[in-house]
């Protein structure tokens, strides 16, 4: 597929992201080794909303937030964070930009050698100046926020799935970040905590403004809780716009996606799936 | 689909192995570089340090002197038998220090270094790899080579050098039982031909070369494990080839720092 598909809004050559997005993405290539995980993909992600971006399993969505925190190098393209192009940063600047994130790892991404509530504590105590007992007050909020309250002294290695993502999550809120990524916060999850993460999300997105960036391939999470959605799928951005418009969509892979179906371009396995012709519109 | 259509971005020929090499190569100096950059910037993470060295000591300590006990055992020995077949029993102990100090010291600390601390290093640096921690610690905003590698380096180095002393004086001991005890050599004779080829460089050279293999044997390790790819099996073979890479590359860096040692410093006998 090597035509180039222009998705959203098509990349300007401005210095830096317009005013009411929080990222704006703009071409943005990767491939590792001869395998190509996406091409130009160009989103402009708007501020204090919650973003999702679906996708088959497999389509690089990970490695796509990977990019927005300078964990990864894309191949082409740029991802501006205020007036800051996050490939073309510098080590000291990068993480100084970093701490502007939130992120939630798909297993939490504990410290092994940690209680949860050293875990929480940690960002606070590498990034503030807080005294100790501020410190516990903020740490207690969130674990209880989480709903991990009683747990602080476990170890990530004794409590289960579940309890090391929600820990996870407080950690990521512990600096009170403006911009919140999730890799796939509802994967081990049951539904009641599914229910009760969306509601968290609502709440942060009403509490504090935060931007926040999930991927998942939960639809009805997605159905709940979205303000934009994009989709992922076969190397290219397919669509991305307001939740509503997409799932009113026409376009055949998004209207299989979020409908869960079988019929449609999106196969078993890769090598399956149909060519989309001219189903990559653009919104 | 989209490959093929692709024009080949490296001009290297496909050949696999050289091209991986020189990824690893480059790769490995260049977090050598980042961490020999970061060794100054504070804070200086002094508890890590600590709690590396001491894990170091602690796994590496029994063997490395077991190790070196037997090693001083069979030199005393094989020198022993040559020495007293040409009338020169009680020089037993010079050709030994030579031994133990120069050579085997550092190399036997270092091996075991690599082999239970390093191979430790690698699973443990590996199994947060696989598990996203060194990811999460990046966008905590704080720099995994200088938390994590540094100290590392560090402890490796000290650990080996105080080591270095230790496996010393045990080889020269484990000789001594052999020389006196077995092969009925005297006690005065075998101490006493310790300064006839020996000097004071011997040791000064062996601790900066346990140093530097210390240095060689983190530098693998955390490579491996910060580069560690592909889940637990990753972890494993991670660990296996770190192993491996730093047996070789004592070897190596040993000829080359032992070929300085002769064009550099004067030697008694020559």
């Amino acid at each position: 597929m090597a035509r180039v598909v222009r998705t959203s809004q098509t990349a300007t050559p401005a210095a830096s992201s317009n005013g009411d997005a929080a990222i704006s993405i703009r071409a943005l290539t990767k491939s590792f080794g001869p395998q190509t995980i996406f091409e130009d993909v160009n989103m402009e992600i708007p501020k204090g909303l919650v973003t999702i971006v679906l996708g088959p399993s497999g389509t690089g969505k990970s490695v796509f937030l990977k990019h927005l925190v300078g964990l990864l190098k894309p191949d082409r393209g740029e991802v501006w964070v205020g007036d800051q192009n996050i490939p073309a940063l510098n080590e000291h600047d990068l993480y100084q930009v970093r701490k502007k994130f939130g992120v939630l790892f798909q297993d939490g991404a504990l410290f092994g050698s940690m209680t949860l509530y050293d875990n929480t504590a940690f960002p606070l105590r590498e990034h503030t100046r807080k005294s100790e007992g501020d410190i516990r007050k903020i740490v207690n909020e969130k674990l209880a926020l989480v709903g991990l309250t009683g747990a602080e002294r476990k170890f990530p290695g004794e409590i289960s799935g579940g309890m090391r993502k929600r820990a996870g999550l407080a950690r990521a809120l512990v600096l009170d970040p403006e911009i919140i990524l999730f890799d796939e916060p509802d994967s081990g999850l049951d539904p009641v905590r599914t229910a009760f993460l969306n509601e968290l999300v609502l709440d942060l997105k009403k509490q504090i403004g935060a931007t926040m960036i999930i991927v998942t391939h939960h639809i009805p999470s997605a159905r709940q809780i979205a303000d934009y959605i994009g989709l992922l799928f076969r190397r290219q951005l397919v669509k991305f716009g307001p939740a509503h418009e997409m799932f009113e969509s026409e376009n055949p892979v998004v209207k299989q996606f979020l409908a869960g179906a079988t019929e449609g371009p999106i196969g078993m396995s890769e090598e399956k799936d149909r060519p989309t012709g001219g189903a990559i519109e653009g919104t | 689909m989209a490959v093929a259509e692709r024009p080949r971005k490296n001009l290297l020929p496909k050949l696999g192995m050289p091209r991986g090499l020189l990824l690893h190569t480059g790769r490995m100096f260049a977090l050598t570089g980042d961490a020999f950059r970061s060794m100054l910037r504070r804070p200086v993470p002094f508890e890590e340090f600590v709690r590396v060295s001491w894990f170091i000591a602690s796994v590496s300590i029994v063997p490395v002197i077991l190790v070196s006990l037997a090693f001083g055992m069979v030199t005393a020995l094989q020198v022993g038998n040559v020495a007293r077949q040409l009338g020169a029993h009680s020089q037993t102990g010079a050709a030994m220090v030579l031994a133990v100090v120069r050579e085997a010291a550092p190399i036997a600390t270092a091996l075991l270094i690599a082999g239970a601390g390093g191979s430790a290093m690698t699973a443990d640096l590996g199994s947060r790899k696989i598990r996203e921690e060194i990811d999460a610690m990046e966008v905590l905003g704080v720099d995994p080579v200088h938390r994590l590698v540094v100290p590392r380096i560090w402890a490796s180095m000290f650990v080996a050098v105080l080591l270095n002393g230790f496996v010393s004086v045990a080889g020269i001991a484990g000789g001594f039982v052999f020389n006196v005890i077995l092969q009925k050599g005297t006690a005065g004779a075998y101490l006493n031909s310790f300064s006839l080829l020996a000097q004071p460089w011997d040791l000064y050279f062996a601790l900066i070369k346990a140093a530097l293999f210390g240095l060689v044997a983190a530098m693998v390790a955390v490579y491996m494990g910060l580069y560690a790819k592909g889940g637990p099996k990753g972890v494993g073979d991670a660990v296996n080839r770190g192993v491996v890479l730093t047996f070789m590359l004592i070897f190596f860096v040993n000829i080359i720092f032992t070929l300085l040692y002769f064009q550099l410093i004067p030697q008694k006998l020559s």
